[in-house]
């Protein structure tokens, strides 16, 4: 079964989020920071990274940088899930390597639809 | 004293004049151009020239050089400025002038001057520089390069703190619109997340009444989102957050993206949805994703208010722009309203017989929108019959956004 992090601090939006991959044959774990994030992907390498930008300690972008920088972990699917619709943001993502960025509020097909283009 | 003025505006003619009369002297030349002025010097042989820095015919400082190099013998020239930040006293000194100085309403800097060229006992002490021109007082024009660099110094400062304060207002502006739109879609992500899941079932088994209910809920979640998206945008572009990310920009492709994500939408309604353009290319230089943004503004709004019919987007190219224009068949704007669509919350619907829908801002943004542009926006209907909104983007290469 493929493994998914999901990196978000609002417990309700990781909450629905945890229980939508697990309905859909996924398993699923929740991190509230970035660091934490971070460390539980070293320790367990899951198959893909549900990442929220707005982070406590540590921002999104911080995060995914740390991520797609070191070669542990560069190779794991990243998904960006975001309120902003900053273009700057965005292009920042990208610059980074994000391998999807989709918009908050979500569409939970659409969503379930881009997990799957990764991780089948 | 024989004063030879050579200073091209009226006004300004006038009124040296009249302030070189209420300091008594009469015997005043005039002339409006550099030939002239030349020619005038070497006749009239005054004892000062008062000497405009800019002229249609010549550069001040040439003809400065020129009536020195005239007039071997003893004429004075003064340099007079209009701009207290051209101040340019090197380049006097270097065409000859023995003075220079502003053109001041009161003539203060022009009476200093010329008590410096002709420095009496009489009027020596009171023109004295002391009285009123500091180091560094911009206004005064003080002849000198140490004075005028402490001025330009004094102002470049005072621009760098302005800058610095604008940065942060603008950092603050933009703070706030980052939070405030995380604050707004985070319960909105929740709500709609939460109905979603309950409808899908995975929470457990859903009577069709408890699913009809939930879906009206999800439906309205829809809405403020769209309503959120309309307020964050307009309010974006009111604090000059929106910065235009300008590329080189097919509308041709444009409008073809655009007419294939409402297609499905036009066609479910029964309507007719086409595209027509004169060549595959037309090009501006334009924000991508701003462009989207109105022309799906515009087609949704076509297809809001259009029962039957057809909605046609329609690109035309001119000189210097690429016309661009979404017509329906819609029920129309009443002639009164028309003016008013662009207006901020102005919401078409009152006579229609039609609850107002959504904020009122979509057509107020892409007004902003394409001014940024530098494009022009308006609109044509005949109530109960359609409306057409037609939008112009410069061509690149031509005054548009780049040329701000």
């Amino acid at each position: 079964m493929k493994k998914i992090l999901i990196i978000e601090d609002n417990i309700d939006i990781a909450g629905l989020l945890n229980d939508l991959f697990k309905q859909n044959g996924y398993a699923a774990v929740m991190c509230h920071d970035g660091y934490q994030g971070i460390e539980f992907t070293h320790r367990e390498k899951p198959d893909l990274i549900l990442l929220d930008m707005m982070l406590p300690a540590g921002g999104g972008l911080y995060v995914l940088e740390k991520l797609k920088v070191s070669t542990l972990t560069k190779a794991i699917p990243v998904v960006v899930l975001t309120a902003s619709r900053d273009m700057q943001h965005k292009q920042a993502a990208i610059d980074m390597g994000v391998d999807a960025y989709l918009e908050k509020p979500f569409d939970a097909d659409q969503l379930l639809a881009t997990v799957q283009g990764f991780v089948g | 004293m024989k004063i030879l003025v050579i200073e091209d505006n009226e006004q300004d003619q006038k009124i040296i004049q009249r302030f070189l009369r209420s300091r008594g002297v009469d015997d005043i030349t005039l002339a409006s151009s550099g030939q002239e002025g030349i020619r005038k010097a070497c006749d009239a042989r005054p004892d000062l020239v008062l000497l405009d820095t800019v002229l249609p015919d010549m550069d001040g400082f040439e003809i400065c050089r020129r009536i020195k190099a005239e007039m071997a013998s003893g004429v004075r020239v003064i340099m007079m400025t209009g701009h207290v930040a051209a101040v340019e006293p090197e380049k006097a000194r270097d065409a000859g002038a023995d003075e220079y100085c502003v053109k001041t309403a009161d003539g203060r800097s022009l009476l200093e001057a010329v008590s410096r060229v002709f420095p009496s006992p009489a009027d020596g002490a009171d023109v004295s520089t002391a009285a009123g021109s500091m180091p560094g007082d911009a206004s005064s024009g003080d002849w000198g390069p140490g004075k005028a660099r402490d001025a330009i110094k004094m102002l470049s400062m005072e621009l760098e703190r302005k800058n610095k304060e604008l940065k942060a207002l603008d950092q603050l502006k933009s703070n706030f619109i980052a939070n405030v739109s995380h604050e707004l879609r985070t319960p909105l992500t929740i709500i709609k997340g939460a109905v979603s899941q309950v409808i899908s079932g995975i929470y457990g088994l859903v009577t069709e009444e408890q699913r009809k209910k939930l879906l009206m809920a999800l439906r309205n979640a829809e809405r403020l989102n769209l309503m959120i998206d309309d307020l964050l945008d307009f309010a974006k572009l009111e604090a000059k957050q929106v910065h235009l990310d300008l590329t080189e920009v097919n509308m041709v492709e444009l409008a073809r993206e655009a007419h294939s994500s409402f297609y499905s939408l036009a066609v479910e309604k029964g309507l007719d949805l086409n595209l027509e353009y004169p060549a595959p290319l037309m090009r501006v230089y334009a924000d991508r994703n701003l462009l989207i943004q109105v022309l799906t503004n515009l087609i949704g709004n076509s297809l809001k208010f259009t029962e039957k019919g057809d909605i046609k987007i329609v690109l035309k190219e001119e000189p210097y722009f690429i016309e661009c224009r979404v017509a329906d068949t819609g029920c129309g704007i009443p002639e009164d309203e028309l003016s008013r669509v662009f207006d901020r919350f102005h919401q078409v619907g009152a006579r229609v017989g039609d609850h107002p829908k959504g904020t009122g801002l979509g057509l107020s943004i892409c007004k902003e929108i394409i001014g940024l542009h530098k494009g022009s926006i308006w609109a044509e209907s005949a109530f109960q019959k359609g409306t057409a909104v037609i939008f112009t983007i410069p061509k690149k290469g031509h005054p548009g956004p780049e040329a701000q």
